[in-house]
This record gives structure tokens, sequence and C-alpha cells, in this order.
């Protein structure tokens, strides 16, 4: 059995492509204009081993919150009949969350690693996580959205040669069944105003190292 | 009138220090703007009232209604996560629309939240900050930024699920008793189970060079020794240690010392001496 995977490609994340093709026939995916910024990612996946690169575009997504990109990738994976979506969980994490939901799929954030196992139900994940406490390890469902951590922003070199002739295939929103004017409900989103009247975060002193590590067992952050 | 719900995070029985300053800030808000502030508490029963300490906890920094989720799943593993504590959180914001849903900014509520907020249709601000001081609600992103609308205005026309790092607010002291509610939710089908869990607090020390690292992108707790918080942290608690450290905007704790990599030392074997045997020092994996 071949599973499809999509992975939600972005700049600086190899560890998602890797885990995808870990898992299966992986096809690469990024929300994007056409052009050399969005189509890098794509391009890299590719030349690490991803099968297909697929970008969707409308130029009303810019103007569409994470609800809409969301729905648009959600419709994208769906058109693309994967059951599997692995995400990169950087920055914010946000996305991930948001496609598995559009899905209606389970999802994990804070993946390390993933790879099939054999039980009397079939095949099923087992997924490595980092939580609070350590290394969780989970075995269940086989179609969900895995969110990795891991990689920098800085990509690792990797040969690009033959990506660079590969073909990325470039979808529309009606190709997906989607109107435009369904992805940009919103209004009132709240984005950042540069220059306004702004708070000044600062961290919590404290006086001493001991100090900090009983705050650090309020925090949950050790066991004793 | 509004309602703002706090969901209170429990670790090794207690609740977690971040909660409160969390529930300590909706207290404030609440007061300035006239709002219910509900305290979500997860609890594997329901105890009477009184005999447990974290509903007791709740009530003394702010919750003016402590709302037990009793569902079987939210002790199921080792630390909340969508698939064990949301349908407990949903089924709480259906019987009490918030306008405003906050939790402290810890890896269980990085994977809790941003579903509970598309669930809702909600806004979310990760790692926000929010005041009342005007009369109403206003949110600041994590650089302290403010977050306006398309027309530049402020206000909120849609719920809001707003995580809040650790060290940005003050808890709430005080010496009121709350109400109780239960909410519980229907029982259903797990998505994961969880089989092994491997202690390792995942620290990654940035700044010192003799210290080995973890990925700063993967680390629950990363300390900077005399270097500013590196960009790529995602779901860490934050710490600044060195001469400049209380100046480090990023970081959410800070020890003032004359050298940094020095009071790395000093907490490192700190931390070993807690949790003797335990890979405490840097390793994000056993």
């Amino acid at each position: 059995m071949t599973v499809k995977v999509c992975a939600l490609v972005a700049p600086g994340a190899d560890a998602v492509v890797q885990v995808a093709r870990g898992l299966g026939e992986t096809v690469a995916l990024r929300v994007g204009p056409p052009g050399a910024a969005d189509e890098a990612p794509l391009r890299r996946a590719l030349a690490l081993g991803a099968a297909r690169a697929v970008r969707v575009w409308d130029p009303a997504l810019q103007r569409a919150d994470y609800l809409g990109l969301a729905s648009a990738l959600a419709a994208t994976v769906r058109h693309l009949g994967c059951g599997l979506v692995v995400a990169g969980d950087r920055g914010h994490g946000l996305m991930g969350p948001t496609v598995a939901e559009r899905l209606d799929l389970p999802h994990l954030c804070g993946v390390l690693g993933a790879a099939w196992i054999e039980t009397p139900d079939g095949p099923r994940l087992r997924v490595r996580r980092r939580i609070r406490a350590g290394v969780q390890e989970l075995r269940g469902a086989a179609a969900a959205v895995l969110c990795v951590l891991g990689d920098s922003a800085a990509d690792a070199p990797v040969a690009l040669a033959d990506a660079a002739a590969a073909s990325i295939e470039a979808l529309e929103l009606e190709q997906l069944g989607l109107r435009p004017a369904e992805l940009v409900q919103r209004r009132g989103a709240l984005s950042p105003m540069r220059g306004g009247d702004g708070l000044h975060p600062r961290p919590l002193v404290l006086p001493s190292t001991r100090a900090l590590l009983e705050r650090l067992r309020r925090d949950g952050l050790l066991r004793r | 009138m509004a309602n703002l719900l706090v969901l209170i995070e429990i670790a090794g029985g207690a609740v977690v220090q971040s909660s409160l300053e969390v529930l300590g800030q909706a207290r404030r808000l609440a007061t300035s703007l006239g709002a219910t502030v509900y305290a979500l508490l997860p609890l594997p029963d329901a105890p009477a009232y009184g005999e447990h300490d974290a509903m007791a906890a709740c009530a003394r920094h702010g919750a003016d209604k402590v709302v037990l989720l009793t569902d079987e799943a939210l002790t199921a593993e080792s630390e909340m996560r969508f698939g064990t504590h949301g349908r407990a959180v949903l089924s709480a914001c259906e019987q009490l629309p918030p306008t405003l849903l906050m939790m402290a900014a810890t890896p269980g509520a990085r994977d809790l939240a941003p579903r509970v907020a598309a669930r809702l249709g909600a806004l979310y601000v990760p790692a926000g900050l929010v005041s009342g001081s005007t009369g109403s609600l206003r949110l600041y992103d994590e650089a302290g930024q403010p977050l306006l609308d398309e027309d530049g205005d402020a206000v909120l026309e849609h719920v809001v699920v707003l995580t809040v790092a650790a060290g940005r607010y003050d808890v709430a002291e005080g010496r009121d008793e709350a109400e109780m509610v239960i909410a519980s939710a229907p029982p259903a089908p797990r998505d994961f189970v969880e089989e092994r869990l491997t202690l390792s607090p995942g620290l990654a020390l940035v700044g010192a060079a003799s210290a080995a690292q973890v990925a700063v992108s993967e680390a629950v707790l990363v300390v900077t020794a005399g270097a500013p918080v590196p960009p790529d942290v995602c779901a860490g608690v934050t710490v600044a240690l060195g001469p400049a450290a209380a100046l480090d905007a990023r970081a959410h704790f800070a020890v003032v010392a004359d050298d940094g990599a020095s009071a790395a030392s000093e907490l490192l074997a700190l931390l070993d001496e807690a949790a003797p045997g335990e890979a405490v020092t840097a390793g994000g994996q056993p």
C-alpha cells in the first residue's frame, strides 16, 4: 500500500519533507503566487525527493486570513487524494492545526518523527513528539496532520539541478471547487499597526538562579 | 456581560504558575470592563468545593466562577493537547460563549489553542498581550505592537483566542470565593494513545561555548548566557542570564549576573541537583 502524503512546505523546513517521505509518496504543496520566492520551497522539496510539487493561488488569497488559507490548503489536499498531511511547527504553529480542522482529521504538534507500524487493525502511525516533560510516543490514527518541529531558517546545501527542471503544477480555486469570496469573509481581522502606541514587554527579573529554579518548578518544567 | 474564559493548566498536580498569571490579567480586565471571569479547570472527577487546591487557587487568584471540565480523556496522557482537552474546552465555550479565551503559552497550548480558534472561527493571537485600560479590550502581538483591524480600530468584532507567555503579568491576589460549575463533554473515541514518555527537559543553551545544545526550535527551555534570545524559539520558556538580561524583550525570565556563562553553569548544576539521574543537562532527546 502506497500512502499519499501531502507536505505543506515553507522555506527552511526540510524536516517536513523528510518526515513525509518516510511515510509515503510525497506531494509538496504551497499556497502562493507564481514566482521564484514561492516556488523555491517547492523546488527544494522536489530536490529532497518529493514526487510532485503543487502551488495553489488566487489573487483573492492575498486578503484571506488563516481560516481562508487553511480552507484552500485543505481543499487541495482532498483534490490530491492525500490521507496524511505533514506541516511545519515553527513560528506560531497555526496552519497545521487549522488545516486539520478543515479536514476533520486529528493533529499533533511538536512532532519529532513518525513511522508506520502494523497492528491487528491495520497500519497505524507511531509518532514521537516533544512535550514539556520530555519525548512522548503516541500510537493511533492512520490519517492525521503531523506538525513537525525542527530545522532552521538557513537551508542546508542541496543539489538542485534536477529540481530546477521539474515542473510545478499550478491549481486555481475553481479547480478545487472553491469560490474566492468564500475565503475572504472576515472583516475585522487584526494585523499589527506599525508605529502605534504599543507595549514594551520585558522579562520577569528574578533575584537568583535558585529563584529561577523555583519558578521553573511552578511552571511545571521540573518534576520535583 | 462579556465572558472571559481562562484555561488553567495542571502539571504535577498543581496549577501551572503562568496559568495563574493569565487568570490575574483576566481579573484586571474584568474589573475594568465589567466582565465575568471563568477559570476552566480540567480535573478527572468532580470534587466537592474546597477539597481541591486547584479550585481554591483559581478562586483566590481571580476567578468569578470555576468551571470544572470533567472528561476521562483529560488525564489520559502526560500533558494536555487538543486530542485530550479540546472537546471539553469547546463544550465549555458552547455553554459560556467567550469574548476572550486565554491560556498560558505552553507546548500544550500550542497544540490546543489554534485548533480551538479555528473551530470557533476566532481570531488567534499567539504569545500576545491584552489590556483594558482604555475602557475596551486592546490586543498586542508578542513584540507589543497593537493589533488593529482593517479600519484601524481595535474594537473586537470576533471572538479572540489568546495565549500569553510566562512572566508577562502578575498574579492577582484576593480572598474571594468562586461559584463552581461542572461542564462535561460527551465521550468520544481517542485519536492517539500514549505508549511511552521519556523524561527529558529539552534544554537549549545559547551563548555558552562549552555546553552542548539541542535545536532551539525543539527546546522547551531556552537559556541564553550573555547572548540575545534567538528568533527560532517555538514553544519554549526563555531565560536570559547575564549583565543585560533584564533588557532582553524576547526573554520571559531574567537573572542579572556579571557573567552569563557562570550563571548558566550554576543553573545547570541546580537543575541536575533537582532532578538527579535524568537527562537534565543540555539534550532534547534521550
